[in-house]
């Protein structure tokens, strides 16, 4: 039997992401990051970047203009899915992938530094979006949604 | 009181997120810049980049924010690139007025495209639609006449 976003949360299964949003900012779309996953942006946002934003300024400048509704054209990006219904948010060192419930939402399930992307034996993206497959369907949410990114993601305005 | 729980804190402080949300905004800037001027003139990443005098695999890396140093020279070339001024940036609310109180509709013209007066707070400008999208932002989806 299917769950509902609610009963994940209580289930502390998935929570809305910690994100500092702009002083103009509001809210427009929701984003929720798995136990795991929130682990390991803790995790990766304390190690040092050569890009021109530190990592963990990285990830919350992706959840902020993703939550705000953005355009994502520059630093941060939203690719729709090449398969799986698995997206990605791009910022500039890594790729973060997860899968809309609902219109508007987005659960994040996997991350990792493009660099490690690129690497001989290491993780494929084609892995990764296993990785966000298996989650979705271990949390009985229902499928993700397909689609054009602005059917899915309509942009604040 | 409420107990802090580790999904309550974000990743990173204020003063850090004012920095990344300023990086992130001149570069979406930028990237609108470039698009527009590919899209409006079909001028290529690759031609922005021979006129600065740099690789188009460098100013790709300065776009997306990988390269480590942006700095206002570097800006600045990019817009003088791109034929944008720092002036076309300015991005105060507008507001729509309709001279002929019909929605703001001015007139079709020739190309088939919408006409309408927006003001902003410092100048008024006449403003074209090009993709017949009646929502008016300062965004270079519209042409200044």
């Amino acid at each position: 039997m299917l769950r509902t976003l609610t009963e994940s949360i209580e289930a502390g299964e998935i929570s809305p992401v910690a994100v500092r949003l702009g002083p103009r900012e509001q809210r427009h779309r929701m984003l929720y990051w798995t136990k795991e996953f929130e682990e390991w942006c803790r995790e990766v946002g304390k190690t040092s970047s050569n890009s021109l934003v530190s990592i963990d300024g990285q990830i919350n400048q992706a959840f902020a203009d993703f939550i705000s509704g953005r355009p994502m054209t520059g630093m941060t990006k939203c690719d729709p899915p090449k398969g799986g219904g698995v997206w990605k948010l791009h910022t500039p060192d890594l790729r973060l992938f997860g899968w809309p419930p609902t219109q508007n939402a987005l659960i994040l399930a996997a991350g990792e530094f493009k660099r490690a992307l690129k690497g001989r034996g290491s993780p494929t993206y084609v892995e990764l979006g296993k990785q966000v497959v298996n989650k979705r369907k271990q949390l009985r949410l229902g499928e993700a949604l397909y689609g054009e990114i602005y059917s899915i993601f309509p942009r604040a305005r | 009181m409420v107990k802090s729980t580790a999904s309550s804190r974000a990743l990173v402080d204020a003063r850090g997120s004012a920095y990344a949300r300023l990086a992130s905004r001149v570069l979406e800037a930028l990237n609108e810049a470039v698009t527009y001027r590919k899209d409006k003139d079909g001028v290529t990443l690759a031609m922005v980049a021979d006129r600065i005098g740099c690789h188009r695999s460098q100013l790709s890396r300065t776009l997306n924010g990988t390269a480590k140093n942006l700095t206002l020279k570097t800006i600045s070339d990019i817009l003088w690139a791109t034929d944008f001024d720092p002036e076309d940036f300015h991005a105060d609310p507008v507001e729509l007025i309709c001279p002929n109180g019909h929605d703001g509709f001015n007139e079709w013209d020739s190309k088939n495209t919408i006409s309408f007066y927006v003001k902003s707070e410092s100048q008024s400008w006449i403003l074209e639609d090009i993709d017949n999208n009646l929502s008016v932002e300062p965004h270079y989806e519209i042409t200044l006449k």
